[in-house]
């Protein structure tokens, strides 16, 4: 299977040499497999880089190689001819028995990302610099005739022009929003934090206002607190020139719209209080989504280009903060801002500690060696799990003590037949707890009957679907029935998924839109949620940004399915906890059980760590 | 004291439309010119007290055409402002370091087109 994947893959030994490449590997760099063994990795890497453009002592690359560190981000990689091409790579050591035994490293092309982006980039550029063109005519003419500074117009011509007027207005201000959110949203123009005055930025905010506001009859009024925290000033006033001009647009004459600031243990809270019509309680979370707005007929009227919130929340987030809505006692909405005084979140671009990524927990892999030990390894590294090897029954004895949620054992290991080894593991594990999946090598399977403490058996060759079926089968054991959220608008597939789990005795519960999505949260609080982040009334980015709010859902392993490619920054944003990301054209049913069984099994074992009562298994 | 303004752009309705907001609002002589190399021409022979520059222009465009009126030295000291639908800040930042007046933005407020050049520049 390695050799038809087109991920690069190396097997490192522990000196940091190559032992292994697969073909795409030695394609990617110019080289044939057989040349590359051997030699020092970082070596085969940047090797051929000519001299101005030389790592320096802080390559990670070079640090890591022959240690027992993990490493992941992005970085150049030189062919033997000296060309370069950008790459994103995963460096995951191996231990064997605690030792630490070598690494993989798998890396792929990113070429062609790199030159979306730069496409894309210049296709926004351009579009908006077309649009503006035309408008800028429209724009002025209509002005000239609607100031009457070229002559008189009736009354009913007057009126035409200013519904002309305020339409181009509302058309540039969409232009500039909708550039706006992609940028903010692509990551490619990233924020500038420093320390601010939060009362000056509201300062600013309300001065820009202060004219609409008085042509509007409102009146607007702040507190004073004194709060300092680490934002981007200008984004920052972005959110607040945004809310306040919603307050006051929807607020009637005479009325007032509050700023206010309350600073807290770890962050401050805004809030902006109006007294207008107020927001109906279904629509506090949709009004944040793209184009939403909560009546279309009159939030048209006012001119909104119905992003405004949308990148807002993005802004906030962006600060590690939240943002919501919440409707009033008496009259009219508040929205409240929460700023941490030092945001959370990492730089866009910090490469991601594999450490973190490898949630499903340490797999012993004994008996097997060379390159079927790399294959299987990278296999399960690339489904989180980590891996241990032994490669004779010492020293798999050995490491069934340590705490692994499986073994996969070969059915020949030092000489000794596979289930003569099961004995001696049951003398090491006499409760039987840690599961047994026999390897066996095609057309030698023996009876058909599984021996008594082996759990499952695979195959080899091995499919990766069935060694992931069969290890998640055998992992989520008996006891407390799982939940799980599967938001997805077609039906027909909302079934099929609901089924293959009420299979495995899971709880399912299925929601349609983005509304059933989060009452079914809030009243269900499922263990795991399968989202699709297309859904009809707001997508699933909305889902994701609701359940981030919440404090016991923030951390929610997620299975996003998608119909198309997310880039790294829709990635980063739909991540909570731990999350996996499947294209819908490509999974199958089995493999989407697989994935979720391990997901569920680790949040248990999280969930058993953390609590100090026993559970009660359900009857 | 009325000013003299020349505006440089390959579009004719923006030119149009932005002559009959100065002309209109501020009572100001306006003169044109449709591409960077006429605007060259245009700007020595007539020596407006200010030019508006677009960027986005066939042949020479804005930037180079800049360059070359600073090259000039009948020319090199009329202000120059650019007018310009290039709204991002990486656009900014390289209109910036180019070394202009002012950058003003499309699509403009024609009543208030005259105001922004005034303020840019320090007239009265």
């Amino acid at each position: 299977m390695l050799d038809s994947v087109a991920d690069g893959i190396f097997g490192v030994d522990n000196r940091g040499m190559i032992s292994f490449a697969n073909p795409a590997a030695a394609r990617m760099l110019g080289a044939e497999a057989d040349a590359l063994k051997g030699k020092p990795v970082h070596e085969v890497l940047h090797g051929a880089a000519k001299p101005g453009k030389k790592c320096g002592d802080d390559c990670v690359l070079k640090r890591n190689s022959a240690h027992a560190r993990a490493a992941a981000g992005e970085d150049s990689i030189f062919r033997t001819d000296g060309s370069v091409f950008p790459a994103e790579y995963a460096l995951t050591p191996i231990a064997n028995q605690g030792r630490f035994a070598g690494s993989v490293l798998s890396f792929r092309d990113i070429s062609q990302r790199y030159a979306l982006d730069r496409l894309k980039d210049e296709f926004i550029s351009t579009v908006s610099h077309e649009l503006r063109t035309p408008l800028t005519s429209i724009r002025g003419a209509l002005g000239l005739l609607s100031s009457g500074i070229l002559g008189d117009v009736n009354d009913k011509a007057a009126n035409l022009l200013r519904i002309a007027l305020t339409n181009s207005d509302r058309l540039v201000r969409l232009i500039n929003d909708i550039l706006d959110l992609e940028r903010i949203q692509s990551g490619r123009e990233p924020l500038m934090f420093r320390a601010i005055q939060l009362a000056e930025v509201a300062r600013q905010a309300i001065d820009g206002m202060q004219p609409v506001a008085d042509a509007a009859g409102v009146q607007l009024i702040h507190d004073t607190t004194h709060v300092e925290l680490a934002a981007d000033p200008d984004r920052l006033l972005q959110v607040l020139t945004n809310l306040l001009s919603n307050a006051v647009k929807f607020s009637p004459p005479n009325s007032t719209v509050s700023v206010m600031m309350r600073p807290g243990l770890t962050g401050v809270t805004l809030s902006v209080i109006d007294q207008g019509r107020g927001i109906p309680a279904d629509k506090l979370e949709a009004i944040f989504g793209r184009f939403q707005q909560v009546d279309a007929s009159d939030s048209r009227q006012k001119g909104g280009s119905g992003l405004g919130l949308a990148i807002c929340r993005t802004i906030v987030l962006q600060h590690s903060g939240r943002i919501w809505a919440e409707r009033n006692p008496v009259r009219g909405s508040t929205f409240r801002v929460f700023l941490p005084y030092q945001p959370a979140t990492p730089e866009p671009g910090t490469p991601l500690e594999p450490e973190e990524a490898s949630q499903n927990g340490i797999v012993l892999l004994a008996g097997v060696a060379g390159e079927s030990q790399t294959r299987i390894a990278s296999q399960l590294m690339r489904h989180g799990f980590k891996v241990i090897t032994a490669s004779t029954i010492e020293e798999t004895l050995a490491a069934a003590h340590d705490p692994v949620q499986a073994i996969l054992l070969d059915t020949s290991l030092d000489g000794m037949n596979g289930w003569e080894i099961l004995p001696k593991l049951r003398e090491v594990d006499p409760e039987g707890r840690t599961p047994v999946v026999l390897l066996c090598v095609e057309g030698l399977q023996g009876s058909a009957e599984l021996p008594e403490g082996v759990e499952g058996r695979v195959t080899e060759p091995l499919v990766e679907d069935a060694l992931l079926s069969e290890l998640a089968r055998v992992l989520c054991g008996p006891g407390e029935k799982a939940r799980i959220l599967v938001v997805e608008d077609d039906e027909d597939l909302a079934g099929v998924i609901g089924a293959v789990f009420k299979r495995d005795g899971i709880e399912v519960r299925l929601a349609h839109t983005l509304h059933e999505a989060t009452d079914c949260c809030s009243k269900f609080e499922p263990h795991l949620m399968v989202l699709d982040i297309g859904l009809p009334d707001g997508n699933g980015f909305n889902v994701v940004d609701w359940l981030r709010q919440r404090e016991n859902l923030a951390r929610l392993p997620l299975v996003v399915y998608s119909g198309r490619d997310l880039s790294p920054a829709e990635r980063r944003m739909l991540t909570l906890g731990p999350t996996h990301f499947l294209a819908k054209a490509r999974v199958q049913p089995q493999q989407l059980e697989a994935l979720v069984l391990t997901m569920l099994r680790q949040t248990r074992l999280m969930d058993e760590t953390a609590s100090s009562e026993p559970t009660v298994p359900n009857s | 004291m009325t000013r003299k303004v020349l505006i440089i752009d390959d579009e004719d309705d923006i030119r149009e439309v932005a002559a009959l907001s100065l002309e209109s609002v501020a009572g100001w002589e306006v003169i044109t010119a449709g591409s960077g190399a006429q605007g060259l021409a245009r700007a020595a022979e007539q020596m407006p007290d200010a030019i508006l520059l677009d960027v986005m222009m066939p042949g020479m465009d804005g930037p180079t055409t800049f360059r070359e009126l600073r090259k000039n030295p009948v020319t090199a000291n009329i202000p120059v402002l650019l007018l310009t639908a290039k709204v991002q800040s990486s656009d900014q930042r390289r209109f910036a370091d180019l070394g202009v007046q002012a950058v003003l933005f499309k699509p403009f407020d024609p009543m208030t087109l005259s105001t922004q050049i005034e303020e840019a520049l320090g007239w009265s």
